[in-house]
């Protein structure tokens, strides 16, 4: 079998997940592309929405869709980062006992983990967790624990300010999405949510969706194909380099915003990894569309969820960072010109 | 200047009813007596209102000599502000007498048209006299002749000098009417994006990418954004004079996607000189 | 819209100029070939009245009288008045030289030319009475041939021939 013939029957497959992850997640497409996306690309997703917008739910579905274990980890104050890690008890026989944390207990069959409320834990965790995400092993019982499969959901909760711990920026920056779910607003999702019986019970849901579409265990594999086959031509290149560079110096693509002194809005546009983000999560857009090259709308397709959160604010600004990051990132769509 | 004499004549004796009406005198304004010359101009005027009757004179006698020193040149009727009519004799003298004398004005019957009694202008002697003497002086001015006429020598100067400021005039108009289009066309490249577009392509070959990227630039200013083939609706939001050319745009969004991005010619790839020029010609109709 | 306003604006304005400067070139180059031919050069254009009258009067001072009665005579019917008066006036000239120069040799002669040339000036009066020339050689004409009341006009209309009343006085010449 071609690696070309492989790659369609891939995305045939990648497909099917989006379409069953659909079923069970209404209203939320333009979400579970990414997520899809953010799968191949071998990327880590940053999700961000209303309490109950079902975050979990598509997450579960992910999961069961492409197989492999699910993890879940609530993030609170009193979280150690040896929580992650092991567990002690004591047993029915009344010895104690030490067992592999949520990180380490299903080994290499880990392929989704979700870390709930990631700002409510504290910065040792979340510097744990995102070594866990950079290189997919963790140290412990004198053991090398890898789990190469492994993809983190983390969930900022938006609403509390207390007693939360706000991502530092270089923590952001290892996220490849941050990914924001809206509330449905067209009425019949919304009907069809409140009203519909088969949203209610999750478990049946879920139950739905088919289990295991993918060979998980491939999915690396399958993730360095996709990015050696979809080829970016030199006006592309060029593209992105622009969009980069209007990341950091704004002002010089002609981009205002309203009342944003544009020479001092940028602390630091997005970083190389950034930019290497866009361009995977870029070529994988491209593959699910069926195209052996980048096109421009492939990069617009990513560029707010994957650089939104990677354009740091001076401190004046930052405050507003909801609002400039969209329209910062809207404008920078407006104005760089390709091909140029 | 016109003396104006009027001359009554009573009717003393009403003789036997005659089949010929007697004429009636008129009131004449008559001319100056005195001081003409060969070639004068009399003007006598006769009044056809009067408060008895409403003259209308018949058929009048054609222009003629009416006797030895005058001729007759024309009879006019005219009426004055006071909505009276007059009929007005002009004579010429054509004859010059030896000496100073008396010539006559002839008198004369103005016939009235419905058969009444006419009008009678009296004899009105005036003085003339000869210009010069029977024996010519001299050759000094008062010679045997006047000299031949040569025709006229027009005036060159004043001509030329009005054709030159006509031939201004017109090299004036001319150039404005150039310094007007260059301005527009100026003003067009500066504020028409596919006018500009069109300037830049003039130095640029059909098949150089910087064609291409030259007309994309130009979609991109005329939609206010960037425009991809993705986004051509929100060009025609914009520019709806651009919509009937939907067709040729995609046409080369496609073209331009396959080129820059998927590194393939299209065989049948738009011009983008073609649909600049036409993309222009929309522009400049819409902008009028 | 505007811009076809302007250019049609522009046009009409170029075109009508450019038809003044034509009419104005035309005007002066004739004007120019008219000086040219009264200041003598009768060839530079043969085919203008202006010429013509320039070689009636030539061929009037040469004695060819017909001939020059030939040129002058069309020229009396001609549209320009200037020109015209001056062929009537330079006809009158014509007529009361040859009158002169036959009533010095065959006064029965002379008469008719004398006749013609008083009628002459007399039509040059009759449209321009402020002609002074015209006016001072009719009056030489009728030296030559005078008008005077017939004696024995007993109350008669007046005549209205000049011709019937024309007399010549006998003898008188006016020569030098």
């Amino acid at each position: 079998m071609s690696s070309e013939e492989q790659l369609a029957d891939w995305r045939a497959l990648a497909l099917r997940v989006e379409e069953a992850v659909g079923r069970a997640v209404i209203g939320q497409a333009p979400v579970i592309r990414l997520i899809n996306v953010a799968l191949f690309a071998r990327g880590h997703v940053l999700l961000e929405g209303d309490v109950g917008v079902g975050k979990t739910t598509i997450l579960r579905a992910f999961s069961r869709a492409v197989g492999g274990d699910f993890e879940r980890v609530e993030g609170t104050v009193d979280l150690l980062p040896g929580d992650l890690i092991y567990h002690t008890y004591v047993d029915a026989d009344g010895k104690p006992r030490i067992e592999p944390g949520p990180l380490l207990r299903h080994r290499e069959r880990l392929v989704t983990f979700f870390f709930n409320e990631i700002n409510r834990a504290r910065p040792q965790v979340q510097s744990l967790l995102l070594r866990a995400m950079a290189e997919r092993s963790v140290t412990a019982f004198n053991e090398e624990y890898h789990f190469p499969h492994m993809t983190v959901f983390a969930d900022r909760n938006r609403v509390e300010k207390e007693e939360t711990f706000e991502l530092a920026s270089a923590a952001r920056d290892r996220f490849m999405f941050e990914l924001r779910m809206p509330t449905p607003t067209d009425y019949e999702t919304r009907r069809a949510l409140v009203f519909d019986p088969a949203f209610h019970d999750v478990d049946a849901l879920l139950e739905s969706v088919g289990a295991e579409i993918l060979p998980w265990q491939e999915l690396n594999r399958m993730a360095g194909a996709i990015q050696r086959h979809v080829r970016a031509s030199e006006a592309l290149e060029r593209y992105v380099v622009d969009l980069w560079d209007a990341t950091r110096t704004p002002a010089r693509f002609g981009i205002a915003l309203d009342g944003v002194d544009m020479e001092r809005l940028i602390l630091a546009g997005a970083s190389p990894r950034g930019i290497m983000a866009l361009t995977r999560a870029a070529r994988v857009v491209a593959w699910l569309s069926g195209r052996d090259h980048l096109t421009p709308e492939d990069i617009r397709a990513v560029v707010p969820s994957a650089l939104g959160h990677r354009i740091f604010f001076t401190p004046v600004y930052e405050m507003r960072r909801a609002q400039l990051a969209d329209a910062l990132i809207e404008q920078i769509l407006d104005r760089v010109a390709t091909p140029r | 200047m016109r003396r104006a004499a009027v001359a009554l004549m009573a009717l003393a004796l009403l003789g036997p009813l005659r089949a010929e009406p007697l004429p009636e005198p008129a009131v004449v304004e008559q001319p100056r007596a005195f001081g003409y010359q060969l070639g004068d101009r009399v003007h006598q005027r006769v009044r056809l209102d009067t408060p008895e009757r409403a003259f209308v004179p018949g058929e009048l006698p054609p222009p003629e000599r009416a006797n030895v020193w005058f001729e007759r040149q024309a009879l006019v009727i005219e009426q004055d502000p006071d909505g009276r009519r007059w009929l007005r004799a002009d004579y010429q003298l054509v004859n010059s007498p030896p000496r100073l004398r008396i010539v006559n004005l002839p008198g004369w019957v103005i016939p009235s048209a419905d058969g009444g009694p006419g009008l009678q202008v009296p004899d009105w002697p005036v003085s003339a006299a000869p210009l010069g003497r029977e024996t010519a002086f001299s050759e000094s001015g008062l010679g045997e002749l006047r000299p031949d006429r040569l025709p006229a020598v027009p005036d060159i100067a004043p001509l030329a000098a009005r054709r030159n400021h006509t031939l201004l005039a017109l090299a004036a108009m001319l150039a404005a009417w150039a310094g007007w289009w260059a301005w527009r066309q100026r003003r067009e490249r500066d504020t028409l994006p596919f006018a500009h577009a069109a300037a830049a392509l003039r130095h640029i070959a059909p098949d150089d990418p910087a064609a291409w990227q030259a007309l994309h630039r130009a979609f991109d200013a005329a939609a206010g954004r960037v425009i991809d083939a993705a986004t051509v609706p929100a060009l025609f939001e914009r520019r709806p004079e651009l919509r009937p050319l939907s067709a040729q745009i995609e046409q080369f969004y496609a073209a331009s996607a396959a080129r820059f991005f998927a590194g393939r010619e299209v065989a049948d790839a738009p011009s983008p000189h073609a649909l600049c020029q036409a993309l222009r010609q929309r522009e400049r109709t819409a902008r009028g | 819209m505007r811009r076809r306003h302007v250019h049609a604006a522009f046009a009409i304005a170029s075109t009508l100029l450019a038809a003044f400067a034509a009419s104005e070139a035309v005007t002066l180059h004739r004007a120019t070939r008219v000086a040219a031919v009264v200041a003598g050069q009768a060839d530079a254009a043969p085919e203008l009245p202006e010429a013509r009258l320039m070689r009636a009067l030539a061929m009037g001072e040469a004695g060819r009288f017909e001939d020059a009665l030939a040129e002058l005579k069309p020229l009396t019917r001609t549209e320009d008045e200037g020109l015209r008066l001056a062929a009537l006036y330079d006809l009158g000239n014509l007529h009361l030289r040859e009158g002169t120069r036959r009533h010095a040799t065959a006064p029965e002669e002379a008469l008719p030319y004398i006749e013609l040339a008083k009628q002459h000036y007399r039509d040059v009066l009759r449209q321009r009475p402020t002609d002074w020339d015209a006016r001072y050689n009719l009056e030489r004409a009728l030296w030559l041939a005078p008008e005077e009341e017939q004696v024995a006009m007993d109350a008669a209309p007046p005549v209205p021939s000049e011709r019937a009343i024309t007399t010549m006085r006998g003898g008188k010449a006016a020569l030098p």
